[in-house]
């Protein structure tokens, strides 16, 4: 298999602000482990994400061009570290070759709805601090692999990532995501929007096939 | 008549089933039909048949079970009261429960649908923490603070209309319990933290939280209790 070229950066793209896009039916798409997912109609918990510790920067994809067809592939260890770095705009991006990547085809996938994750706030009780309200952000956050890489942050008033604020909000955050996650987690993706090509790349760019 | 007939089983086998024994009214007669939630059935097919026959209840065991048990679906008995049994009786293959105690106050109703909720969410607990020793090591350890039992009391008092069991990589228990337009998430952490809380707990309506906190078993009950009280 080639690695697709559809989930590459291209020089022509820039950063997706999720606030442009909010009044779209955006979805976002993550992997799982396994293929079942749901029970009763609600995620479990153990397909939100494989460790804990993920949760508190929720690796995504903006669903469109990067779709189910793409959740099996996986860069191989030894590749990781350059793939997966950040992208920077203007930066030019190589395909991985056959043999740095591997597909997992036992892999599953659920969808989140961007408009209901993106700027959710959670007025958060603490008796042993003041109150103050966690802000849920979706970020785009593209590698040198993916474009359409998004994460989840936590963050409170004052723009600080709750999950480096202090030790102590861990299971805070944890929970929070969990719940908010169950909440907002769907296997399917009907009625899903594309992001618009004005969105994703620079105006004087239109060989993009979108 | 059956109860002419019957022969009575033996005293350990009654009494299994006497103690754990709720269930199902079945009609005018005297006679019901039991319900043992938390005994697991080895092979009903071959062993077990339930007459559908709402005004005469009677189960079908082999005799050379060690603790016969049955189980009767909802689907059953649609119009159904809770009762206790006073005796149990054999008749060849047969067994005759004979009411003793049955009720249908909805207070009596409602202590009873607690129990079994109580005892049903302890044993999903239970078989989880057999299959993993360290899972074990901190159950054990949870039910020394009285905290696993206290929070399963009080989650089975709530009464939710389902609810979902997960134990999380962390060795936490992590439970959604739905109500009719309320889910509320708990997570228990089961390693002690000095700095973090026991629980954490948020409850959603209509897809908006609307009630979040934390603390030990305590503070959260009685935080969730107020919630669930004005609501």
């Amino acid at each position: 298999m080639i690695y697709p070229s559809k989930l590459l950066p291209s020089v022509f793209f820039r950063l997706i602000n999720p606030n442009n896009i909010r009044h779209l039916n955006v979805y976002l798409i993550r992997h799982t482990p396994n293929k079942t997912n749901f029970q009763a109609g609600q995620i479990i918990e153990s397909s939100i994400c494989e460790q804990s510790s993920h949760i508190e920067d929720l690796s995504l994809n903006f669903y469109g061009k990067y779709d189910e067809l793409d959740i099996s592939i996986d860069i191989k260890q030894a590749h990781k570290e350059h793939f997966f770095s950040v992208w920077t705009p203007f930066q030019r991006s190589r395909r991985p070759n056959e043999d740095q990547f591997e597909q997992d085809h036992n892999r599953g996938w659920y969808y989140l709805p961007l408009s209901k994750l993106h700027l959710f706030r959670v007025p958060i009780e603490n008796p042993l601090y003041s109150d103050f309200t966690v802000t849920c952000e979706v970020v785009h956050k593209p590698v040198r692999c993916n474009f359409w890489h998004v994460q989840l942050r936590w963050k409170d008033e004052k723009g600080v990532i709750l999950s480096k604020k202090a030790k102590t909000w861990k299971r805070t955050v944890q929970t929070s995501s969990k719940s908010f996650i169950k909440i907002h987690a769907v296997d399917n993706a009907n009625g899903s929007q594309s992001i618009p090509l004005c969105i994703i790349a620079y105006s004087h760019w239109n060989s993009f096939k979108g | 008549m059956i109860a002419d007939l019957a022969t009575k089983a033996p005293i350990s086998y009654v009494q299994d089933i006497r103690d754990s024994g709720t269930g199902f009214y079945a009609g005018a007669h005297n006679i019901a039909i039991g319900y043992l939630s938390h005994v697991p059935f080895t092979n009903p097919a071959e062993n077990i048949s339930i007459s559908e026959n709402e005004y005469l209840a009677k189960v079908f065991l082999s005799l050379h079970d060690t603790k016969p048990y049955f189980h009767i679906s909802k689907y059953l008995m649609p119009n159904h009261t809770f009762f206790k049994f006073s005796e149990a009786a054999l008749e060849n293959s047969l067994v005759v429960f004979n009411l003793g105690d049955y009720y249908n106050s909805k207070e009596k109703i409602e202590t009873e649908r607690i129990n079994r909720l109580n005892i049903e969410i302890s044993e999903t607990i239970k078989t989880r923490a057999s299959k993993d020793e360290e899972l074990l090591k901190f159950i054990n350890f949870r039910a020394q603070d009285q905290s696993l039992s206290k929070i399963v009391n009080f989650i089975s008092r709530l009464s939710p209309k389902t609810y979902n069991i997960e134990i999380t990589q962390d060795y936490s228990i992590y439970f959604t319990l739905m109500f009719s337009d309320t889910t509320l998430f708990l997570e228990f952490f089961l390693e002690k933290s000095e700095s973090e809380p026991d629980f954490v707990f948020l409850v959603y309506s209509n897809g908006n939280c609307i009630a979040n906190g934390e603390g030990d078993v305590d503070n959260v009950s009685n935080k969730l209790s107020s919630i669930f009280r004005a609501r």
